[in-house]
């Protein structure tokens, strides 16, 4: 079998200055001219309520007209927005209508997965995603007509018999689905549509088409956080979101659910606005298991766990890959509950973990003998051998090949992860081919890949690549800890710069030996920390990667409070910033 | 496979089956202009289609391409699979992407090679700044097909990263290409049933009615949601204005009758494309945009086999090192591990791919020739071999669209702009896109001179 000594080699040839975040100026968002506004006039039942059917031109490539301002934001400051739901956001809203999502929730694309989150920022409806929509508005619906006038009595206590109890209907259940009131023109066109379909066919189709309706709005399908109509977008004003839009962002950001009873309740009185407010029901739901399966979320993104089912392995080398790598994520899953829900939640107590939930099937590959059965018990790993949720088999098994570690892609994940610090793409026309042609085929991968730093257009990132990449080498393409492969003891020294930990200056290398000494060093890197809270505001607030704003206080309250996750959700919402938007 | 034509089809579009078969009388008033359209091509030219097909990764430079003159030249190793398809040709030489040359940009020019628009920062989850130009050719040439385009792939899932597509609705609006090949086959023949009847339902106008206002409805919320909105975040909803409008599209168009008697549904392909070998997935893809076009279900294709950039998910069993190395497209266009033989043979496999399209395209009959002579493929890929090469992109066409291409040919260039033969595969469609572009020092304003007939 050919090894795949060499993978990757060129991927990641680097630029001469790599990037890092945490000390780049940001950018203002908005930059870019949207396409101008499609209008028209509708023709269905509904058009006289203002209906605008959706006009043919389309944007011109650049994208010049429309509402298209480019809004300059000040450190900190978010624009206004509207962020579709991702998936579990939807499926979890529909829920709440009392419908069933599971008949459709399989045949949901998965949300694009930017590194290391969900792409919240570039989630938007395209066609595919606009017809699964409607396929699933007719099936909810038809959930709705099916139970019939129990269905409608959960929102209007009026018979659907009286014209006039329709509109009771709309509004109940378009307060819960819409997250806000809905307007009298939009209960206008609501209305036509209810009566359309009871005249044909009874109350019932009435129903279903107004729910097949309501599910498509994009008022249910984005959480809007504008603020007041009265501010003028492109204005470049400040303004506070309305308890409507703070209701939403509280509870997507802490559950990934729509508001409840309580938190509804608090915006129909327009009581969160006031921090003391606001951290009121935060600290309510934050409480919420919810709440914590979100946390492990965090983690798991910020760890690339969730890719790991993604990579394939060869199966003659690692027999039953699949089974294994899943109970691996179900592993780390426990591990980041048992963490979160320990007395130390923090960030070094993540990378100085020295227990782990094994089972049988993962045994072997934490190194852990004399254990049989499905059940997860907690075992401490040989300490010289594995140290920290970094080096957790799942981690390392999602940043290898099929066959083999990706010392490369390890090296970036530590750098654009864990230290915001991402490498830069390969140089144009870098050259990268037959170079193992030009080394002794007894080379070693790490003096192949080593090669490269000898290259200026690569060394910029590769001497940092390579040297973390290959400290995290004792771990194979699943995770299991190893001193040697084919070519023999593997070389595991590594270099870090700049983590700003206990005792170093800032700027100064630091030279360690292997993944338990790389973590040992991030646990207490306050580098790390504060690029923990910059990814936290990604993961949290669904911010673009690169136009990534941050609080600065927030950051700081964080590395000095101990770098406790779990006040991560916190800081956040009571960072001033957490209801301002720039309209 | 069934014949049946495609006035029996069953579109499903926002109103899932139960609907449609009931709109035929309703839309008609509805949409008399899109069918006297239809009706006047089929009584006079063919419909103009294009697809731009592209293979990430590139090839070995040494076997790509041809060498001779403009007319009497010989195809290397990797197109020489292409050879029965000669005469239909273009090999072009010569042909750069100049909005990526001052970039440090490897990967990312996926994002480039179909919008001329560098990306908007470094890294995998980087998008263009600008339209692509399949969309910018659909919304002219697409809006009286069921749907304006199709875009679909094979290998292009980035482990933990986003899609890495080429197609842009707009200026970081980037449309992801579908992998499930089940999923593909829905889109374009959903609820088609060969077998059914129109159903005699009186309350079929009504419902279409009621269905339309659902559309007004959403189109109203979504223009209510949008004015509260500026620059980006406003274009977002562009995007789902559009997806609305090409529901409506389908709504309307779905009642057409069919101008092409050749139009046949093959059977639902299993999605699932880890399973097969890559030859088969090219073989289903090409089916399926065959079959697209003899029903006249859009005119406009972008296919992706394979992309840019490394760890990508797809396998390709025929490759070499595919038993072990997932990321084998990658790695071995980068001959890290792997000859330049194995590089080339994974070419060849593409061009065999490419070759089962052209097949497939040329087995339908039209006019006095086949859908291939009223089609265009561009097949192309982002970066020129393994070393990040931006310049002498691989790029070829095959077929004349109609005769706007002077085929059998190999035409050299010196470091022409690529976006101007993405101009001129427009203008062959019969798309006026003035330029393309988003920097003023790369941006296309005029088609590439040379390639007329």
């Amino acid at each position: 079998m050919r090894e795949t000594t060499f993978g990757v080699v060129a991927a990641l040839c680097g630029l001469l200055a790599c990037t890092a975040e945490l000390t780049s100026p940001k950018r203002g968002l908005g930059s870019v001219n949207g396409p101008s506004s499609a209008n028209g006039q509708g023709t269905g039942i509904a058009a006289t309520g203002g209906a605008a059917s959706v006009g043919a031109a389309g944007g011109t490539q650049n994208g010049t007209g429309g509402a298209s301002a480019p809004v300059d934001l000040k450190p900190g400051q978010i624009q206004a927005r509207a962020w579709r739901l991702n998936k579990l956001n939807y499926l979890n809203s529909i829920k709440q209508i009392g419908l069933n999502p599971d008949p459709i929730a399989a045949t949901f694309p998965d949300d694009v997965l930017g590194a290391p989150f969900i792409a919240s920022n570039s989630l938007n409806v395209q066609q595919v995603l606009a017809q699964k929509y409607a396929d699933a508005a007719e099936v909810l619906a038809g959930q709705a007509k099916t139970q019939g006038e129990a269905y409608f009595k959960q929102y209007a206590s009026c018979s659907w018999q009286d014209a006039a109890c329709a509109g009771t209907f709309i509004s109940s259940l378009g307060r819960t689905l819409y997250r806000r009131p809905v307007s009298p023109e939009q209960l206008t066109r609501l209305n036509a549509i209810f009566a359309a379909g009871k005249a044909l066919s009874g109350s019932e189709e009435g129903m279903r088409y107004v729910v097949q309706a309501m599910l498509q709005s994009p008022l249910f399908l984005y959480r809007t956080e504008v603020g007041p109509s009265s501010v003028a977008a492109g204005s470049g004003t400040l303004t506070s979101l309305t308890s409507f839009e703070v209701a939403s962002l509280l509870s997507y950001m802490v559950t990934d659910a729509p508001p409840d009873a309580e938190l509804s309740k608090a915006a129909d009185a327009d009581q969160l606005q006031s921090p003391a407010q606001i951290q009121a029901q935060f600290a309510r739901l934050n409480k919420t298991p919810a709440a914590a399966e979100k946390t492990t979320a965090f983690l798991e993104g910020l760890l690339g766990v969730n890719a790991t089912s993604n990579v394939v392995k060869d199966e003659t080398l690692y027999p039953n890959s699949v089974a294994i790598q899943s109970t691996l994520q179900a592993s780390f899953r426990l591990d980041a509950r048992y963490l979160l829900d320990s007395t130390d939640p923090s960030w070094s107590a993540v990378m100085r973990l020295s227990s782990f939930a094994v089972n049988s099937v993962t045994a072997n590959v934490f190194g852990i003998e004399g254990l049989s059965g499905m059940d997860f018990v907690r075992r401490d790993a040989p300490p010289t051998e594995r140290k920290g949720m970094l080096t957790h088999p799942a981690v390392m098994a999602s940043f290898s090949h099929a066959a083999e570690s990706a010392p490369v892609f390890r090296g970036k994940m530590v750098l654009a992860r864990l230290l915001c610090r991402p490498p830069g793409s390969p140089p144009a026309n870098a050259s990268t081919m037959l170079m193992a042609d030009q080394l002794p085929a007894t080379a070693t991968r790490r003096e192949v890949f080593d090669a490269l730093i000898a290259r200026p257009t690569c060394a910029g990132c590769h001497v940092s690549l390579n040297a973390i990449g290959f400290s995290l080498d004792n771990y194979d393409a699943l995770g299991k800890f190893r001193t040697a492969d084919s070519k023999g003891p593997l070389d595991v020294r590594g270099e870090v710069n700049s983590l700003r930990g206990e005792g170093s200056t800032d700027g100064a290398t630091e030279s360690y030996v292997g993944g338990v000494e790389l973590a040992e060093k991030l646990a207490g890197s306050k580098v790390a920390k504060e690029c923990v809270s910059l990814q936290s505001y990604r993961f949290y607030l669904g911010l673009p990667t690169s136009d990534v704003t941050f609080d600065l206080g927030t950051r700081a309250d964080f590395v000095d409070g101990g770098a406790q996750l779990t006040q991560l959700a916190s800081l956040i919402s009571s960072s001033p910033n957490f209801k301002e938007r720039v309209k | 496979m069934k014949r049946t034509s495609i006035d029996v089809m069953n579109p499903g579009l926002f109103l899932g089956r139960r609907g449609f078969l009931q709109l035929s009388g309703a839309l008609s008033i509805l949409l008399s202009p899109i069918v006297r359209s239809r009706i006047a091509e089929a009584e006079g030219s063919y419909p103009k289609r294009v697809i731009f097909l592209l293979t990430g990764s590139g090839h070995h430079t040494p076997a790509w391409g041809a060498q001779g003159t403009e007319t009497n030249f010989q195809l290397k190793e990797i197109l020489s699979e292409l050879e029965k398809y000669k005469s239909k040709m273009i090999v072009t030489s010569g042909l750069d992407l100049i909005s990526c040359a001052n970039q440090p940009a490897g990967h990312e020019r996926e994002r480039a090679i179909l919008t001329n628009a560098p990306s908007d920062q470094v890294g995998d989850n980087s998008s263009a700044e600008g339209a692509s130009i399949d969309q910018l050719i659909a919304s002219q040439i697409g809006m009286s097909t069921r749907l304006k385009s199709l875009e679909f792939a094979f290998s292009t899932y980035q482990n933990g990263f986003a899609y890495c597509s080429p197609c842009y609705s707009g200026p970081r609006q980037q449309i992801g290409l579908t992998e499930d090949m089940g999923e593909i086959f829905d889109r374009v023949f959903k609820g088609v049933d060969p077998n059914a009847q129109p159903v005699a339902d009186t309350s079929g106008p009504k419902r279409a009615l009621i269905n339309k206002s659902i559309l007004d409805n959403i189109t109203a919320d979504l223009v209510g949601v949008q004015k509260e909105l500026t620059g980006e975040e406003y274009s977002k909803l562009d995007a789902h204005l559009s997806a609305i409008r090409a529901m409506e599209q389908g709504l309307q168009a779905g009642s057409v009758p069919s101008v092409q008697p050749a139009c046949a549904i093959p059977s639902r392909p299993n999605g699932d494309q880890a399973t097969r070998k890559a030859m088969e997935v090219f073989k289903i893809e090409s089916d399926m945009v065959a079959a697209a076009i003899a029903c006249d279900v859009t005119r406009v294709f972008t296919m992706q086999w394979g992309m840019e950039g490394s760890h990508s998910g797809g396998h390709w069993p025929e490759a070499a090192g595919s038993a072990y190395d997932n990321d084998c497209n990658h790695n071995i266009s980068h001959l890290a591990g792997y000859s330049a033989q194995d590089y080339i043979d994974l070419s060849k496999l593409k061009a065999r791919g490419v070759l089962t399209l052209c097949d497939a395209l040329s087995a339908i009959p039209e006019g006095n020739g086949t859908v291939l002579d009223n089609t265009v493929i561009m097949w192309s890929s982002a970066n020129r071999d393994g070393g990040h090469t931006s310049d002498n992109l691989p790029t070829v066409l095959i077929g004349s669209c109609g005769g706007y291409f002077s085929t059998g040919r190999f035409l050299e260039y010196q470091g022409e702009n690529h976006a101007k033969l993405l101009l001129s595969i427009a203008e062959a469609a019969g798309a006026s896109i003035g330029e393309l572009g988003h920097l003023n020092d790369s941006k296309a304003t005029s088609v590439l001179p040379r390639l007329k007939a």
